[in-house]
């Protein structure tokens, strides 16, 4: 009697282990059948029935490489997303520090403030921002979308820092300025080294925010400074889609953010709740 | 520590910094937005910007688009208790099995892909004739749908697209959420024979609530922002039939030019969404 129960279970189990893994594979296909794409032939990309094993080509890659100017606009993202984002960690940080650890007044205040600044529809500062970079000549620049992208994260990183920090002891701290260190020293010799994990984490899902925005980008950049996302959505066109070019940059684009993600996935969680879930 | 030992240079070294980027890059622009709203501003006469007063805002209420828009927002909205309710069903499925489950990291990856890959990778699949999604709907022995091309199912196609990419985020939070549940009062309620539903509604979700309002919350106001999957899938096509209100806003403001008017639609969706930043950080505060 008990035995079978038990077996029961397990047959319950398995049973939920074949669920879940039918049920993920269905939900990963889309990105599965954009990769496979990838590497078809362009006879290959439209036939009915799909074709499902055939003899993988990089004829998209070679057109993407050398016949494309991808390599720029590779270049721009990377650029863009990479420097907004160490500007958000250094500024981020500096205030996460004091918001975590100096009596100010309000800090609470100040801290839910600086996170509601995320909270904001693009779209309504879209027009004032572009009206803004024209007046300054920054449209279709690095600086002017690094600029931008720091209104996107800004906030988020300080958040996400004053979370980290707070998780760390003061005791180590407080006998380090015992033993003569200042404020700095602390801060840059200190909490520093000890919040990599954390500093790592709001790096990487900085980067994948500036990484993946398309409304700015769109807006804001031209022929110079526009980005991988900018990119694929202009492979839509009057006269239809570039579908075989459109997979392969596709997969250039979401390659780096999955990689990213999988290396920091413990934080991706706390990140996209906010710091709800730790 | 908590004292400070610090004089006021180094709270303005710290803090200061952070605090003017973001008035200048976030709060300012809010404030010229308002102004701009005000007036009667087009791209193309840029030096003439007559003040109107609220005659943008008087006319949003007469603009029958606006009030498609909002109709159609509220749509798109279903999505929410869409994916929230196949997120927690994940969750409690996975909660049954034993072990830390290293397949979550697979459902991490619909999240991280940018969203405008996510929109033309879809519809690449959605394509009536040669598109992998109608190939497997006649293989199976139904008729295939013209998905995007057809007012009807346009709408449904892109609350589809957002399911599949914001479900895993509800899967993950619960899972994780359901995984944090205290083991002292789960034990209880087993020894006095809970069922797995009472089990459920009365020991795991009462330390989810918070968890669950904040999640829902932080998921509406994306939703409310959406413009990526919009303008990969549909473009606010066909005719009317997807029109959010945040698109709307960027057709006036950037295929029309009517910055003004633009800017008046932008702040009644700003409202909105502060509104329920307010919500949230109230939530926020209560943990």
């Amino acid at each position: 009697m008990k035995e079978s129960k038990v077996k029961n279970q397990n047959f319950v189990i398995i049973l939920f282990y074949i669920i879940l893994i039918v049920i993920g594979l269905i939900w990963l296909f889309p990105a599965i059948w954009m990769g496979f794409t990838s590497f078809k032939t362009q006879v290959q990309t439209f036939q009915i029935p799909p074709v499902w094993f055939f003899k993988p080509v990089i004829e998209n890659y070679n057109d993407l490489f050398f016949a494309s100017s991808i390599n720029k606009y590779l270049y721009n993202s990377i650029i863009i997303a990479s420097s907004s984002t160490v500007i958000c960690l250094f500024l981020g940080s500096l205030a996460a520090f004091s918001l975590a650890r100096f009596r100010i007044r309000r800090k609470d205040d100040i801290a839910f403030w600086m996170l509601s600044t995320r909270m904001f529809p693009p779209i309504a500062s879209a027009i004032p921002l572009y009206l803004l970079l024209r007046q300054f000549q920054l449209l279709d620049t690095h600086l002017g979308l690094i600029v931008v992208y720091l209104s996107l994260n800004l906030g988020f990183a300080t958040w996400m820092m004053r979370g980290f920090f707070n998780d760390l002891p003061v005791a180590i701290e407080e006998s380090a300025m015992i033993d003569g260190c200042s404020r700095y020293g602390v801060f840059f010799r200190i909490v520093l080294p000890l919040s990599v994990p954390g500093l790592a984490a709001t790096a990487i899902l900085c980067f994948i925010f500036a990484w993946n925005e398309f409304l700015f980008a769109l807006l804001f950049t031209g022929r110079v400074a526009k980005t991988m996302p900018v990119v694929l959505s202009g492979y839509i066109t009057e006269t239809g889609i570039r579908w075989g070019a459109l997979t392969a940059a596709s997969v250039l684009t979401a390659a780096p953010t999955i990689l990213l993600a999988i290396i920091a996935q413990r934080y991706i969680i706390r990140g996209l709740t906010l710091g709800a879930v730790k | 520590m908590k004292k400070s030992f610090l004089g006021r240079n180094e709270v303005y070294v710290f803090l200061l910094p952070a605090i003017m980027v973001l008035l200048l890059i976030t709060i300012f622009p809010l404030l010229y937005s308002l102004n701009i709203s005000l007036r009667s501003v087009t791209l193309l006469k840029l030096h003439q910007q007559p003040f109107i007063g609220l005659a943008n805002y008087l006319e949003i209420f007469r603009d029958p688009r606006f009030y498609n828009a909002l109709q159609k927002t509220l749509i798109f909205c279903v999505a929410l208790p869409l994916e929230f309710f196949i997120g927690l069903a994940l969750a409690l499925l996975c909660d049954r099995i034993p072990g830390q489950g290293a397949y979550k990291m697979f459902f991490l990856i619909p999240m991280i892909i940018a969203p405008i890959v996510v929109s033309l990778m879809w519809r690449f699949m959605f394509n009536p004739n040669q598109g992998i999604i109608n190939y497997f709907l006649q293989a199976l022995g139904f008729n295939p749908i013209p998905w995007l091309s057809l007012a009807n199912t346009a709408m449904l196609s892109v609350i589809i697209v957002e399911v599949w990419q914001w479900a895993p985020f509800f899967f993950l939070v619960l899972y994780t959420g359901l995984k944090n549940v205290p083991i002292e009062p789960i034990e209880a309620a087993m020894v006095d024979g809970a069922s797995r539903y009472q089990m459920f509604r009365f020991v795991k979700f009462p330390f989810l609530k918070i968890l669950i309002l904040v999640i829902i919350l932080i998921r509406l106001m994306d939703i409310l922002k959406n413009f990526d999957l919009f303008f990969g899938l549909t473009q606010g096509g066909p005719g009317n039939s997807t029109e959010v209100l945040n698109f709307y806003t960027y057709i006036v403001g950037f295929k029309f030019f009517k910055l003004g008017y633009s800017s008046s639609l932008s702040y009644i969706l700003l409202v909105i969404i502060i509104i329920l930043s307010n919500i949230l950080i109230k939530k926020f505060r209560t943990d």
